[in-house]
């Protein structure tokens, strides 16, 4: 009985010990397990980037995009006609007629704006307002894993979507925006929100988006934005909606954009 | 009475060498307040000159209401339209004090030479009006080496067309836009490849930029323009930044038919107020609110008022040292020569003259001194003037374009109140002096008691 009872109690504490000391390998096989399913800052990025136009095709991509403002209580409009391809893109005024012919080519980080009649190019920053709320470089294709180093940072629900929260500071001087902070759904990977943060860290806009377009890449279908809505962080009421309309896939030859091309 | 004079001034020489000690001082002070007075006068009048003319600043500035603290964040809520224009012109027009006038506009935006875009700030002026100034005879007076570009010609010289501007010398130097459009040949644009090694030297080649800018309505808009001449604006702060452009091409630019301000320029600057008040009041009649600035005002001219106010006080300073110095000397050498003359006064009281008479016999000496001192003080200082004017020294205080020659001008009116200032003063010393020793009994005066 009694040595019954040791080997009994021997036995508890042999699994006791045992089960004690396989606790935390157990939890870090767990916890390698979600790791694997968290997708990195960079592969987030690079899918909600392929949503807002960026380099998912080899040949090119064109797209519509109206910009409309609000800003104390007045009312513009602008339509342009977008072509982009790899880290280029061109942006040009269809609409209203006084701007009509107007260009903005993106080469790379590289900005021009060109307008009938001028005799040389003007090199931009992507940085000042175009107008409204929209800055220069919000207009084209987006490329903010090329542009920024991102972290994810935690989780949020956004508008009903279970998103990712990532914090994205700029590699360059010369990209858009500091710091923006960034929310990419989790079940979709695309863009919902995005607070576009001062270098001291303060939010001065924020954009939302939609994605009700879709583009055939390569024979593969995939949502593409269909609104971007960039408010004033400080007046609501400074409202720029830009309408992304009719993308498709296109044949866009590099000397589009070639910059002393737009001149002749 | 004249027995008197003569016997102060006989008296003079009694003590030849403190006096000739006493009238230097009094001579060199003088001279040394009327060189002092001379600067200050001369570059108040060349400050208040270059702000009215060559700053376009005018007389009286009128900007739309709020226009002055706001027109840079709000350019349309705070500037005239082409309607609120012509009712201000006509009621401009019709003041018979106004001799002509000015619209203006301001602005910012990107500048660039095809590669490489800077940042400038650009007034919008009227070319004619600019040529206008130059030949202002108070511009002549004041400013008589006034040349307002270091390389080029005026924007007058130049079909608005052409979209001449000029671009402040580093901005230009920046841009690597060295040569103005005189200097190169007519019509040529250089297409750069700016990855090119020699791409820099190829911005030389033509005088051609592009402005780009926040059109007031919506989004951007460029122009293209000439650069024409460089200058300074004297401050390195806006040395890299600064444009002067025709009022045309800044408006083109915006895409708007509206003025910033009018520059008002005056046929008689001291009624400067009553001018004032009626423009208020013809355009208040009229339905347009507007502020009205005169040229002086702190806030539109604060180099102009800052320096003057720096320079008034730090001249008021010195002038009193000096004069504290000339006074104590008067009195110094007063006392001594009273002392020393006490039997004399003594004898004079024992004869019967009062105090007053014998003080005034001192005072008149005083005068005598301080007169022939003083005139003395006047050739030694219109001489050192003459020097220092012919010396031809430049130098560059902020603020002035083109350098200033360092010039003294004598006010007359100046040099007559501070030689009769201080010729009450070097009499007050001297009755100063003598009012304790005349104080004194005869017999003791003429015994030596107190000596």
């Amino acid at each position: 009985m009694k040595i019954s009872k040791m080997l009994g109690y021997s036995l508890t504490a042999f699994v006791l010990w045992s089960s004690e000391s396989l606790r935390p390998e157990a939890e870090a096989v767990a916890e390698t397990e979600v790791e694997a399913t968290k997708p990195s800052a960079a592969e987030l990025l690079q899918a909600s980037d392929r949503a807002r136009g960026a380099a998912a095709s080899t040949q090119g991509l064109i797209w519509n995009a109206d910009i409309e403002t609000i800003e104390a209580g007045s009312k513009n409009q602008v339509t342009y006609e977008i072509r982009a391809r790899g880290n280029d893109a061109i942006a040009k005024v269809l609409a209203p007629a006084r701007q009509k012919g107007e260009v903005m080519l993106f080469n790379d980080r590289t900005l021009w704006f060109v307008k009938p009649g001028l005799k040389k190019p003007v090199s931009i920053s992507p940085r000042p307002r175009l107008m409204g709320q929209a800055a220069n470089g919000d207009i084209a294709s987006t490329q903010y894993v090329r542009d920024y180093e991102g972290k994810i940072l935690g989780e949020d629900v956004i508008n009903g979507t279970a998103s990712w929260r990532l914090e994205l500071q700029a590699r360059a001087k010369n990209v858009t925006y500091d710091k923006i902070r960034y929310w990419i759904g989790k079940g979709t990977r695309l863009g919902v929100k995005a607070e576009f943060l001062t270098v001291s860290g303060e939010v001065f806009k924020i954009a939302e988006f939609k994605y009700l377009n879709n583009i055939t890449i390569g024979g593969k279908k995939f949502p593409f934005v269909s609104e971007m809505v960039i408010r004033d962080a400080s007046d609501n009421s400074n409202v720029t909606t830009i309408h992304y309309k009719e993308p498709k896939e296109t044949e866009n030859p590099p000397s589009l954009f070639n910059v002393n091309n737009l001149l002749r | 009475m004249i027995h008197f004079w003569l016997l102060a001034l006989r008296n003079l020489q009694r003590n030849l060498k403190r006096n000739v000690a006493t009238g230097s001082a009094i001579a060199f002070g003088f001279a040394g307040i009327l060189m002092l007075g001379a600067y200050v006068h001369r570059v108040q009048r060349y400050l208040e000159t270059h702000t009215i003319f060559a700053a376009h600043t005018g007389h009286i500035a009128v900007f739309a209401r709020g226009g002055f603290e706001n027109f840079n964040y709000k350019p349309k809520e705070h500037s005239f339209s082409k309607c609120q224009q012509e009712v201000i012109e006509g009621i401009l027009s019709a003041d018979k004090n106004i001799e002509f006038f000015e619209r203006q506009l301001w602005g910012s935006g990107l500048i660039g030479n095809g590669c490489l875009s800077l940042p400038f700030f650009a007034r919008g002026l009227e070319p004619k009006v600019d040529e206008r100034l130059t030949t202002q005879a108070q511009v002549r007076e004041w400013l008589p080496d006034y040349k307002p570009f270091l390389k080029g010609r005026g924007l007058w010289h130049y079909p608005a067309d052409l979209a001449p501007l000029a671009l402040s010398r580093r901005l230009a130097r920046g841009l690597g836009k060295v040569a103005v459009h005189d200097e190169l040949s007519p019509g040529s644009v250089a297409i750069v490849d700016c990855a090119a090694n020699d791409a820099r030297a190829s911005f030389a080649r033509d005088a051609n930029v592009q402005l780009l800018g926040e059109r007031w309505e919506v989004a951007l808009g460029a122009a293209d323009g000439e650069v024409v001449a460089h200058y300074t604006t004297g401050f390195d702060e806006s040395d890299n930044s600064a444009l002067m452009a025709p009022l045309s091409v800044l408006q083109n630019l915006y895409e708007t038919d509206a003025v910033g301000r009018y520059s008002l320029w005056l046929k008689d600057a001291s009624t400067r107020q009553v001018t004032l008040s009626r423009l208020q009041e013809s355009f208040s009649q009229a339905g347009i609110e507007a502020d009205f600035l005169p040229w002086d005002d702190f806030q539109l001219s604060p180099y102009y008022a800052g320096t003057v106010q720096f320079l008034f006080a730090m001249a008021s300073f010195i002038a009193v040292v000096m004069t504290v110095v000339v006074v104590f000397s008067v009195l110094n050498s007063t006392t001594m020569t009273i002392l020393e003359r006490s039997e004399e006064i003594g004898t004079y009281r024992a004869l019967g003259f009062r105090r007053r008479i014998v003080r005034h016999l001192f005072v008149q000496e005083s005068v005598w001194l301080s007169m022939i001192s003083l005139a003395v003080g006047a050739v030694i200082g219109v001489v050192a003037i003459a020097f220092v004017n012919r010396a031809g020294i430049i130098y560059h205080p902020p603020g002035i374009s083109d350098g200033m020659r360092l010039r003294l001008v004598l006010h007359p009116l100046y040099a007559i109140s501070m030689a009769i200032s201080l010729l009450l003063l070097t009499m007050f010393a001297t009755w100063l002096a003598t009012f304790g020793r005349l104080r004194e009994e005869p017999a003791k005066l003429l015994g030596g008691i107190t000596r």
